[in-house]
């Protein structure tokens, strides 16, 4: 039995592998042809491998840029200057809510009110429709005044930014956020009062970058739960604690821990491991719908990314708020890069994002690793679907169904993901 | 008023493109009383491949199978549009043509016989017939929005064959260039992204793609000897060439 994934970002197909009636197994599988990222930026200069990674992704590329900038800026032993790093942070911040909201609402709320599209879901509920488009309109805008436009921006640099925005175009879109947090708030009220979230446990392995007083965005450690307890290593250890491994039946590359348990990044993550590090005003905003960590199953995951999409949308009020204009860029203009290794971690929309660079004595890339949220949630998103599935009868359209939906909770992102992962479809018996 | 049929078709590509059509759809929901969307996976579950008035094509073919979907695509469309830059000319995983395929394979994957890519990455007017190339990466969703109306009405958008320059110009934006001897394609490049880059105080890099009509494939050359003296290599000149407007290096043979 195999279906066709829909409203996920990019191509996929769900294979359950059945023998005698009862599911044996679940291939995720990745149709989305190969770009070869970490062969593109080969002998690429250093500097300029942030607007070749944005294209790894056509909704999280600030993520990708960020993350190589942070690489080489960590790397080189320089801090950016505040001004410029609260305004690159900002960046972030919008495209987490454009991200949250794509996800959330145009993708994702169809399967809470079993809708199978964008237009029966607008003409179930027009108001919806109209309160989550003000917040991803306003989204765009604030993603086009600070960074120059909604996919790909121009304006992060190693070093800073290239340009500081005007503040009168600040103060519009500063003008506009009160009436875009009401509209936020009617999209809350209807996701965080749903009554059919899954609520049953799943022990869930969790992974995101944490620095013990902020809510996990951009930190030097990981933190690991592993339900009770944890492990906090460095940034710089990610590749002695993960595997990659290749299933015997495929070429799937998917990440586990090294004690070969799967692991979940993204929202869900970074809600139980930084829940203390939200706002008052957002944990108060979970509270009155008795919302509290930990979230146990991964379909909860939306009710995280409504909490962190709030909390962001405070940030950038903040951000807007207290903005101005510097009298001269601060960046660092005349950074050059050195011979050597290049290594950070930052929180994508969808979880965990690595990147590992090697640098030559001419500034050029001589080898990259880059590891996507999607590859490493492949192996969790299988066994979730098996934990979801197992033990109910096998009736065709029905298992599949359920088996996308749970995909979907997990916000794939394909284009992503395929630079690094390719899985091939089996079948024991049809 | 008839609603046209429309079907949105990925290749290989990011789906920055499909976004900014999604953006498109939210700004301007009335579009959606309009067209009556056939195939889309990314927006709907039950998906017909069927004859469509317009077909919207992301992303770019780097296998023999891309090829069959295109041609089915055509013969199927009256209108087809190639959306993006990928899509147009080749898009930035056009960076590893000219190494063989198995190097590359190799280089980035543990089985690369598992992977199925040929050495080229070409366009999609290399393969087919199309009837409106929209450039930019990703295309401008707004311009989208605009020529899916203007087609709707049984109208053409206009084409315009301006250089980044001219956006420029209009928009008052200090050259880059004169002012502080930064690198910018602008000159060679299509307009259509605002002059995006040069607002933000840098040079233009050319994802919106070297200009097909008015411009003297001899100026590119001297194009690349002006940078050079402004410190950007011929290796890194071609490589922006090659990452945002490949399938005009390979016809104007640069």
């Amino acid at each position: 039995m195999s279906a066709v994934l829909t409203r996920v970002e990019g191509e996929g197909e769900v294979q359950l592998i059945t023998k005698e009636g009862s599911l044996i197994g679940v291939e995720v599988r990745i149709a989305e042809p190969p770009r070869f990222f970490e062969y593109l930026v080969k002998g690429r200069r250093a500097f300029d491998v942030p607007d070749i990674v944005s294209r790894i992704c056509g909704i999280c590329g600030v993520s990708y840029i960020l993350t190589a900038v942070r690489a080489f800026e960590k790397g080189l032993g320089v801090t950016p200057p505040r001004e410029a790093e609260e305004l690159r942070l900002a960046i972030l911040g919008a495209e987490k809510v454009k991200s949250h909201i794509l996800h959330a609402y145009y993708l994702h709320l169809s399967d809470f009110f079993n809708t199978s599209s964008l237009p029966e879901l607008v003409d179930r509920n027009p108001l919806l429709f109209s309160n989550a488009s003000r917040v991803l309109l306003w989204s765009r805008k604030a993603m086009e005044v600070l960074g120059g436009r909604f996919h790909n921006v121009v304006n992060i640099r190693v070093g800073g930014v290239y340009g500081f925005p005007k503040l009168d175009k600040v103060a519009k879109l500063l003008k506009e956020m009160p009436g875009v947090l009401n509209s936020f708030k009617y999209i809350a009220d209807v996701v965080l009062s749903l009554e059919n979230i899954p609520m049953d446990e799943q022990g869930l392995k969790l992974m995101a970058v944490y620095n013990g007083s902020t809510y996990p965005c951009i930190a030097d450690d990981i933190y690991i739960s592993y339900g009770s307890g944890g492990d906090l290593i460095a940034v710089s250890d990610f590749e002695k604690f993960v595997k990659c491994e290749q299933a015997s039946y495929s070429n799937a590359l998917r990440y586990k821990l090294i004690n070969g348990s799967e692991y979940l990044v993204g929202p869900l993550a970074r809600f139980n491991i930084g829940y203390r590090h939200l706002s008052g005003e957002s944990r108060d905003l979970l509270d009155s719908y008795g919302w509290r960590p930990p979230l146990k199953n991964v379909f909860q995951s939306i009710v995280a990314r409504v909490a962190e999409v709030h909390d962001t949308l405070i940030y950038l009020r903040d951000f807007l708020e207290n903005y101005r204009e510097p009298s001269s860029n601060p960046t660092y203009e005349r950074l050059e890069p050195r011979s050597g290794t290049y290594v950070a971690a930052i929180e994508a929309p969808r979880g965990l994002l690595y990147h590992r660079y090697e640098v030559d004595d001419c500034g050029r890339v001589k080898y990259s690793n880059i590891v996507t949220p999607t590859a490493q949630n492949q192996a969790s998103m299988e066994a979730a679907i098996m934990n979801v599935i197992k033990g109910e009868a096998l009736s065709g359209e029905m298992a599949v169904e359920k088996a996308k939906r749970v995909i979907r909770a997990f916000d794939p992102c394909i284009s992503c993901s395929v630079h690094s992962i390719k899985v091939e479809a089996r079948s024991i018996d049809s | 008023m008839k609603r046209i049929s429309v079907g949105v078709f990925k290749l290989t590509s990011c789906s920055g493109c499909i976004n900014e059509l999604i953006y498109a759809l939210v700004k301007h929901p009335e579009l959606l009383k309009l067209i009556d969307v056939k195939y889309f996976t990314e927006l709907q579950d039950v998906n017909a491949l069927t004859e469509l008035n317009v077909a919207i094509v992301e992303g770019s073919c780097v296998r023999e199978e891309h090829e069959g979907i295109l041609k089915k695509i055509r013969g199927l469309s009256e209108v087809l549009i190639s959306m993006g830059t990928c899509a147009t000319l080749g898009g930035v995983q056009s960076l590893r043509v000219g190494v063989d395929v198995s190097e590359v394979k190799k280089y980035v994957y543990l089985n690369p016989e598992y992977v199925d890519a040929y050495n080229d990455v070409k366009a999609v007017g290399e393969l087919i017939q199309v009837d409106l190339s929209l450039r930019g990466c990703p295309v401008n969703g707004d311009a989208l929005a605009s020529i899916i109306k203007k087609i709707v009405i049984g109208g053409w958008p206009l084409e315009v064959y301006e250089s980044l320059c001219a956006d420029c110009k209009r928009a008052g934006i200090e050259c880059v260039v004169v002012a502080k001897g930064t690198p910018c394609l602008g000159p060679i490049v299509s307009a259509g992204c605002g002059a995006l880059c040069p607002s933000f105080g840098r040079g233009c890099y050319g994802c919106y793609g070297v200009k097909d009509k008015d411009l003297d494939p001899e100026k590119i050359f001297e194009m690349e000897k002006a940078l050079g003296r402004l410190g950007l290599s011929k290796d890194d000149f071609y490589s922006l060439l090659k990452g945002y407007s490949m399938s005009l290096v390979k016809s104007l043979k640069i």
